[in-house]
Formats: C-alpha cells, sequence, structure tokens
C-alpha cells in the first residue's frame, strides 16, 4: 500500500466509525474521501441527528438569542411562506396572541372564553389516579388529566396544525397523529419530538361535588356577537 | 381573567417558558440542514460542530418575512462555507462543492441507497459490491473479503479504487 492509500484507508476507518477523521492532506484523493462521506452517510439511519444535540443547540441558540436580541423571523410568515394554511389553536377557539409574541418567552396560554361557563366534562369517580378523559364539549376539544392527584385539563389540539391529539396506550404522554408532535400531561412540548410545538393551552378546571367542570365557551354566541 | 361565576380554577398547571419564534424556524430545519451537511462530512462530530456553527452565523442576520426557501438556500450556502473553511484547514485543498444535480432532491438524497445507487450502477460489478458492502452494510473488511470470496488485502486496495473510480464517475462542478 501507498502513502496515499493508507491516508485514504484512515479516512475510511474514520468515517465507518462515525468519527472525525484526522488532519491530513488530501492529495489526489478529495473527490475519493467525499465519495466515502456520502456513501456512508447513505447508510439507513446513519445521518438524522441525535435529539439530544438538536435540543442542546437549541439551548445555545436561545442564550445567544436573549443576549444579544437579534431580530427573529417571524414564524407565520413562514409557514405562510411554507403553504401551510392551519394556524395553531384553530378549532378550539383559543386565542392565539401568544404566537406573535417576538423574542420574549410567553407562559404557557390558558384558555379564557369571553363568555366562561363552568360546564361539566368528566366526573370525580371515574378520574382515577393516572387517568386522561378526553372531552368534547362546547367547541372545545380537551383533555382532563388526574395525573398527580390533582385534576387538571388540556386543550386536545395540537399547536401546530390544529390536528387532534390522542394518548398512547401508556396513558403517560400525548401524541399527535399529523407530524408525531408528543406532549408531556402538563402540554409542554417533548424534547426532540416533531419541531414546531408550543405548548398547549391549559383548560381551568374545579370540581363540583363529584362533577369536573371545566371553563368553556356559552353553548351559543352571546346577543350581539358578529365575530 | 375571573369566570363567569367569580369563583376561582381548581388548579392551572404551570409550564416551562415558551419557545419564541425563532425555535420553531431552526426545528424545522436543523435535520434537513444536518443531513445536508452530513452527505459532505460523512461523521457525526463534524455534522453537528459545522450544523452548529452554520446556525450560530445565520440566525442573527434572518429577519422577519424572508420565506422558508430563501432560508433553506441561506442555510445552506453558510454551510458549504464552514464545511469549506474545516476542509481546508484539515486536509490542505480547497473543496470543490459536490455537483448540485449530482444529488437530486436534496432533502431526502441522503437518506436512502436509492439515491447513490446512479452512482453505484456505473461502477464495474466488484466496485459496486465492495462499497455497497462496506459503506450500506456496514461490513467490516474482512466479512466484505469473505463474502466476496477474497482475500481480506484484495478486498482492502479494492475498495480504495472502487472510492477513486466512483470519485472520476462524479466530478465536482
Amino acid at each position: 500500500m501507498s502513502r496515499a492509500d493508507r491516508r485514504l484507508q484512515r479516512y475510511i476507518d474514520a468515517i465507518l466509525r462515525d468519527r472525525r477523521p484526522r488532519r491530513t492532506p488530501a492529495g489526489d484523493d478529495s473527490g475519493a474521501m467525499r465519495v466515502a462521506a456520502r456513501l456512508h452517510a447513505a447508510h439507513p439511519g446513519a445521518a438524522d441527528p441525535s435529539p439530544a444535540f438538536v435540543d442542546g443547540l437549541a439551548r445555545r441558540l436561545r442564550q445567544g438569542a436573549g443576549e444579544e436580541r437579534v431580530p427573529m423571523p417571524d414564524r407565520r410568515k413562514f409557514l405562510a411562506a411554507a403553504g401551510v394554511a392551519a394556524a395553531a389553536g384553530i378549532g378550539a377557539g383559543v386565542g392565539i396572541e401568544h404566537l406573535r409574541a417576538g423574542s420574549t418567552v410567553p407562559a404557557q396560554p390558558t384558555l379564557t372564553p369571553s363568555d366562561g361557563h363552568w360546564v361539566q366534562v368528566a366526573r370525580m369517580s371515574e378520574l382515577k389516579l393516572g387517568t386522561v378523559q378526553r372531552f368534547s364539549e362546547r367547541g372545545i376539544e380537551g383533555f382532563v388529566l388526574n395525573t398527580d392527584g390533582r385534576v387538571s385539563a388540556l386543550s386536545a389540539v395540537c399547536t401546530d396544525q390544529g390536528c387532534i391529539l390522542q394518548t398512547d396506550s401508556s396513558g403517560k404522554q400525548i401524541n399527535c397523529p399529523c407530524h408525531f408532535a408528543q406532549f408531556n400531561l402538563d402540554g409542554t412540548p417533548k424534547p426532540g419530538s416533531y419541531h414546531p410545538v408550543t405548548p398547549l393551552p391549559v383548560i381551568q378546571v374545579r370540581t363540583n361535588g363529584d362533577a369536573v367542570e371545566a371553563l368553556l365557551p356559552a353553548a351559543t354566541p352571546p346577543p350581539g356577537w358578529n365575530g | 381573567m375571573t369566570p363567569a361565576d367569580g369563583s376561582t380554577p381548581l388548579h392551572v398547571v404551570h409550564a416551562e417558558p415558551q419557545a419564541p419564534d425563532w425555535e420553531a424556524v431552526y426545528r424545522e430545519h436543523v435535520g434537513p440542514l444536518y443531513r445536508f451537511v452530513y452527505a459532505r462530512t460523512g461523521n457525526r462530530a463534524d455534522a453537528e460542530d459545522i450544523t452548529s456553527a452554520t446556525f450560530v452565523r445565520a440566525l442573527p442576520r434572518l429577519h422577519a418575512g424572508v420565506s422558508d426557501a430563501e432560508l433553506r438556500a441561506y442555510l445552506r450556502a453558510t454551510a458549504r462555507t464552514v464545511i469549506a473553511d474545516t476542509w481546508r484547514e484539515r486536509h490542505g485543498t480547497v473543496l470543490e462543492e459536490i455537483h448540485e444535480e449530482s444529488i437530486p432532491n436534496h432533502d431526502v438524497a441522503v437518506e436512502s441507497h436509492a439515491d447513490v445507487a446512479p452512482l453505484l450502477d456505473r461502477l464495474p460489478g466488484n466496485y459496486r459490491t465492495v462499497l455497497e458492502l462496506r459503506f450500506l452494510r456496514g461490513y467490516s473488511v474482512r466479512e466484505t473479503a469473505a463474502a466476496m470470496g477474497i482475500s481480506v488485502s484484495n478486498a482492502k486496495v479494492m475498495q480504495l479504487r472502487a472510492l477513486r473510480r466512483a470519485a472520476q464517475l462524479e466530478p465536482p462542478s
């Protein structure tokens, strides 16, 4: 084997172990080295970023963004440009002003109907610890959860494109059937899951005897309502 | 806001602070960009470093209203610069960009066998086989030699020749 052969061999060995090749002159073999890189990238599953890397870089960028206060692109315009029609929250009638916020960090939104009424959506006697129950009431799709002995509720509409969410078989997380976004039972998006998700809006709930009641819109719009 | 009947809610879950808009943009683009870089570096450490450097450079320069396609093009142009810098620093030569048309449909290009197939198809049978076994199936040199019924030293030399031949078939633009 010539010196050039050994050099190319070492390059291949590094690439195939998914390691950074060492510093070495490429000589006439830069083309061969590039083909090696490209072939290795075609290895099934070889070329996807790890969730840990994606989340770590997001954290780094977030810190940088906070310090420099750089203007960031408007997600809504990106969505429009990408031809994505459905905006987050559609179907739940939830205010989506929080999505327009600039580089500030808005909190998880709370669904707050203008004309809210407490409406029964579940029974305490059926909501055992660890239970997640879907409800569909007054135009609102939601989950009632008894995760830690306290009852809470979340919107069941994905904040990405408005698909209706489902719980997985374990009942430990909420999945979107459209793009596989995943949410924890507190409504926060799961790190590393499908990209654009903001937290699920919280729906206010209370107990009234055995009834679990959620604060939902009136059954019909109030008189004089015109949008 | 107070509910209509003046009572207080039983329990409101508080979440982590919500991600700002740019993070959604980042998450949309990080996967495709990473694969773009990976196809040109072939290893995870470089792909991670170069993807990071690209976003760190490019994100502050973005402005509202830029289209998805413009952003993708900008990220790729930035990544190419970083890749070329890395290459020059490490291997001492100027890296010409791989011919763009040779990688049809970039976003999915690097994810399947299908798209290196046209290149492999143009190689003589043994060259094609040795590259498939080594790179796509992840065989060791020894396993490759056994599968092909040749000696280990032959397999070693053959993979180098195959790569060099493939490089001639695939000239940079």
